[in-house]
């Protein structure tokens, strides 16, 4: 019996179940992460809720009451009703729906734009990566909400058009980390093992760099998910939202701008609320995945 | 400890240093773990006292347990005694005023001891500072005297450089002259030269024997190098899992090592004096070394001994030191059978899963240069770097680090490349693989013209060969498992069909890892099972040729071993051609049949390993032999060392004529002027070299 047997696994044939695989590990890691753990289940319910609003949602989003009129949270509406007898909190999970899935969708598209040029940058190198590399810069410097507004007056105001210009103005984050990743990877002695085995350079990007880049990529994506979300009810707030009838939490929230310091104040309180708490839980999220993934955290 | 202390060379009078049942606990993720456990040692004034262990056995927390370094969250108990001052119970304020004066360390990583942003006078200025010496010019003359000590020419002018702006070796003097500053009583010298060149350690440890000769220091040399402890060392303490296992004079321990670890340590040691049969199996260590805090039961060592009786009482009870004659301290339950000489503690050189037997099975003689032709022959290779410099990165110049090399390889031949870092050795080994672009000159492989072929025929020829690299921490993507990259290769070439899964499994045993292996993790492997993944994955697509690149250099010694006696039987059984680069000159001498010695980018020469090692002519070689240590501390004493002066001349502007006049002993004006090729010049094999011949050591 040599050094090189391995020992015999305890108590029978180890089934796959007993493979610590990275991954395995990282969930075991993230499930460790007591606030993100919190923050996966209140997001959840959350977005479960949004979905479902058309279901559980106690009114019509959209039917007026203007009998009614405004009135401060009650048994009745939850969390009151705006000057036209709208239901907030109706309105409020018919609008989450978008804003999730608009932080939501730019969140996958930058992301996976940006780990693309990224990914091509950093394992390219020399004229594809400084080609790359200047145009992400010209990209970060451009006044993304200027930029917006003309976009979105030139296209329209479709829930379309503004996930993609917002991916546009973001992806930039994640192309820059992961091509700092992927300069650092390639280095590594697998990617020369793997090159020497033969290995095309798509196989070597797919199979070996971008597996190793997952824990950052992750990360980034909360990050611009979080991003996403926000510059939305900013874009809301300026007049450049969704179109009614849709409505999201931005737009509630820039519709109750006036109401500041009136009796009706009461209508800023769902739309900040739930913003807060999304970019929150994301964040959390955010943190739980560095930790997980992060390849140097301990093993068990 | 309740038995006696050890009792040697260092037991009469006063001892400089005295530990006495030292225990480290540092906590763990579940709950403390003993890292140092019952540790006692003794060194007297003017003594050194090897250390030695591999990684994990606790050298290093003993040396920070002494110091007084430890990390916070550390807990210490045990007796440390410095000339009779209690160090253990010293306050935070005494050991400051002790630390620099009395008791001073060198660390291996000399970059980072030094601060970047001060000029290393000043630094070493800071160091006497502490000892009290306050007249500024007082200061600046010791600065240079102790500069001058440690043997850095022209002390005033280096004086007021930065670290960066010296060389490795120098950078590590300079720390051994800020720790001798104030002339400690005690110097503790943690693997101070083992991220060395042979050539700069050699020039270390001659300024360490100076200087105790000069101030009867007693020195702590804690390594994991029998070679260097064998040289540096009169008496030689060996750890194993926290614990000292054995304890005595250099001469005797290494005559007749009376513990089986240290037996086995040093039965795992190829020598490059040839004293070991050519092509013996060395005596590989099973299993891997036992972390400290993680032993098991009983003696520490005995899942690994090969004379163990189990399960009493080795499995059970803990074996206390005891005396074992000689002036030897030894914690093992069979410790007097050893003595006696009735039990040989050495481990079995017997064979291992995936070879045959031992001893290595024969091999069909490489074919010599009248044979067929050669596998591999590489003409005139030329790869450069660009070399930038300056805030704007600027282009200026290329580096050659490799200029101009022929070399070419048999079909079942092994060829050793040795050379120290720089020396453009592994730029070579990437070059014939084309994972570098070689500027100039030809690769052949089995004909086939490496550097011409496109896409498809380079991918042909990559599964003719193969490499393994340095470290397999680095070298297996940690996010596969080890059946997904032993396979890959054989997926890449499209040769992954229903045979494959079977084909991993074959692969797998081949190395010595059985099945289960399959679907675990890099991070789940030690570092030798990593190194012999990484040997199943290169051997997939079955090559001709395998390119190793220092393969053994990250394992510890009881694992190199195991190793090396792997590629030895697949060379045998496989018929495989081996491209050998190493530092260790050793290593090379036990695997290869020829080797190439390096010197900046050219071959100085080459020729069968018995020839060049036993009858080298190139200076570089005789400096570079002389400098190997050699476990045998009567050989290694009797051996004189050439020392070179000075730091190796830099790749960027390499000396013109031949690249080693600048350090040589024989230079004349010729070799300023005149490239010397390599030929065969009388010696029986190439040299490159206008004075060839026997060198000063014999």
């Amino acid at each position: 019996m040599t050094g090189a047997v391995l020992p015999a696994s305890p108590a029978g044939a180890p089934g796959p179940e007993a493979v610590a695989s990275p991954w395995r590990l990282a969930a075991r890691r993230f499930a460790r992460h007591r606030p993100a753990v919190v923050a996966a289940v209140v997001l959840v319910l959350l977005a479960l809720a949004c979905v479902a609003a058309p279901w559980i949602a106690p009114h019509p989003p959209n039917r007026q009451d203007l009998l009614l009129g405004p009135v401060p949270p009650n048994r009745q509406h939850w969390l009151g009703t705006d000057e036209l007898g709208r239901d907030q909190l109706s309105r409020l999970l018919h609008a989450g729906r978008i804003s999730l899935q608009i932080g939501l969708a730019v969140g996958v598209l930058s992301t996976a734009f940006g780990t693309a040029v990224g990914a091509v940058a950093g394992y390219a190198g020399r004229v594809a990566d400084q080609v790359l590399m200047r145009i992400t810069d010209l990209f970060l410097v451009l006044p993304a909400i200027a930029v917006l507004a003309i976009a979105l007056k030139r296209f329209g105001r479709s829930q379309l058009v503004i996930v993609v210009v917002l991916a546009a103005l973001f992806w930039m984050y994640v192309a820059r980390v992961v091509r700092a990743e992927v300069l650092a990877l390639r280095e590594k002695e697998f990617v020369e093992a793997a090159r020497a085995a033969g290995a095309s350079g798509v196989r070597i990007v797919v199979r070996h760099l971008l597996p190793n880049v997952v824990g950052v990529v992750a990360v980034n994506a909360t990050l611009a998910v979080a991003l996403a979300i926000i510059t939305e009810s900013t874009l809301s707030f300026l007049g450049f939202g969704v179109q009614p009838p849709a409505t999201s939490w931005g737009v509630m929230l820039a519709d109750a701008e006036g109401y500041v310091g009136t009796g009706q104040a009461y209508l800023l309180y769902g739309p900040g609320a739930a913003i807060l708490l999304t970019v929150l839980c994301v964040n959390f999220i955010g943190d739980g995945l560095r930790a997980a993934l992060d390849p140097r955290a301990g093993l068990r | 400890m309740s038995g006696p202390g050890p009792v040697g060379p260092g037991a009469g009078g006063a001892p400089a240093l005295r530990i006495e049942s030292l225990g480290v606990t540092v906590p763990g993720p579940v709950g403390p773990v003993r890292v140092v456990e019952d540790v006692s040692l003794r060194v007297a004034p003017g003594e050194t006292l090897g250390l030695v262990g591999e990684s994990g056995s606790g050298k290093t927390m003993t040396a920070l347990a002494v110091m007084g370094l430890l990390p916070r969250e550390a807990r210490r108990v045990g007796t440390i005694e410095l000339g009779g001052t209690r160090l253990d119970t010293a306050t935070e304020r005494d050991l400051e005023r002790i630390r620099g004066r009395r008791l001073a360390i060198v660390f291996q990583g000399s970059l980072g001891v030094l601060n970047p942003v001060m000029r290393v006078g000043d630094q070493v200025a800071e160091a006497i500072r502490v000892g009290g010496v306050t007249s500024a010019a007082a200061r600046a003359a010791r600065v240079r005297d102790l500069l001058d000590l440690v043997g850095i020419p022209d002390p005033a002018r280096w004086a007021h450089r930065y670290p960066h702006e010296l060389s490795g070796g120098m950078r590590q003097r300079v720390a051994i002259a800020m720790a001798i500053a104030n002339e400690p009583d005690v110097l503790i010298a943690d693997e101070a030269t083992t991220a060395l060149d042979v050539t700069v350690q050699a020039q270390v440890l001659d300024v360490l024997r100076r200087i105790q000769a000069r101030t009867a220091t007693a020195i702590l040399f804690i390594s994991h190098d029998l070679g260097v402890v064998a040289g540096a060392a009169q008496r030689v303490a060996v750890m194993y899992a926290g614990r000292i296992v054995e304890d005595g004079p250099v001469d005797e321990l290494f005559a007749a090592p009376h513990h089986p670890y240290t037996a086995g340590l040093l039965a795992a040691l190829p020598r490059l004096d040839g004293q070991r049969p050519v092509r013996a199996r060395l005596g590989a260590i099973p299993g891997q070394p036992a972390r400290a805090g993680q032993a098991p039961a009983g003696c520490p060592f005995h899942p690994r001994c090969a004379v163990a009786k189990i399960p009493d009482p080795c499995a059970t009870r803990r074996p206390e030191p005891a005396m074992a004659g000689d002036g030897r301290l030894v914690a093992c339950h069979r410790a007097v059978e050893i003595a006696a000489g009735t039990l040989d503690p050495g481990p079995e050189t017997g064979g291992e899963p995936g070879s045959m037997a031992a001893p290595l099975p024969a091999r069909s003689a490489p074919r010599g240069p009248d044979g067929e032709a050669p596998l591999l022959t590489v003409e005139g290779l030329v790869t450069t770097f660009p070399v930038r410099t300056g805030r704007r990165r600027r282009p200026a110049g290329r580096i050659e680090a490799v200029a101009g090399v022929d070399l070419h390889l048999h079909r079942g031949e092994a060829l050793g490349v040795v050379g120290e870092s720089g020396c453009g050795k592994s730029t070579l080994a990437r070059s014939v693989l084309r994972l570098v672009e070689p500027d100039r000159g030809r690769v052949l492989l089995g004909g086939r013209d490496v550097r011409a072929a496109g896409r498809v025929e380079l991918r042909r020829l990559r599964q003719r060969a193969q490499i393994v690299f340095q470290d397999p921490d680095a070298s297996l993507n940690p996010r596969m498992s080890v059946g997904t990259i032993v396979a890959e290769p054989l997926r890449i070439h499209g040769r992954w069909d229903r045979d494959g899964p079977a084909r991993v499994r074959d692969l797998l045993q081949r190395v010595g890892l059985d099945a289960s292996a399959l679907h675990r993790y890099p991070h789940e492997l030690s570092g030798g099972q990593r190194q012999r993944v990484a040997i199943a994955r290169a051997l997939a697509v079955g090559p001709d040729l395998l390119v190793l690149d220092e393969p053994v250099t990250a394992l510890d010694t009881s694992v190199q071993a195991g190793v090396l006696n792997l590629l030895a039987d697949l060379q045998a059984t496989l018929g495989l051609a081996y491209l050998l680069i190493a530092h260790d000159l050793a290593v090379v001498r036990h695997t290869c049949d020829r080797v190439a010695v390096m010197f900046l980018g050219r071959i100085v020469e080459t020729g069968p390993v018995g020839e060049v090692f036993d009858r080298p002519a190139h200076p570089y070689t005789q400096a570079l032999r002389s400098a190997v240590p050699i476990p045998d501390p009567p050989v290694e004493r009797a051996r004189r060392r050439i020392i070179l002066h000075g730091d190796p001349p830099s790749p960027l502007d390499p000396p013109s004529g031949c690249r080693f006049r600048t350090r040589c002993w024989r230079a004349d004006d010729r070799c300023a002027t005149e490239v010397p090729a390599l030929a065969d010049r009388g010696g029986g094999h190439p040299v490159a070299c206008h004075h060839p011949g026997p060198g000063p050591e014999g």
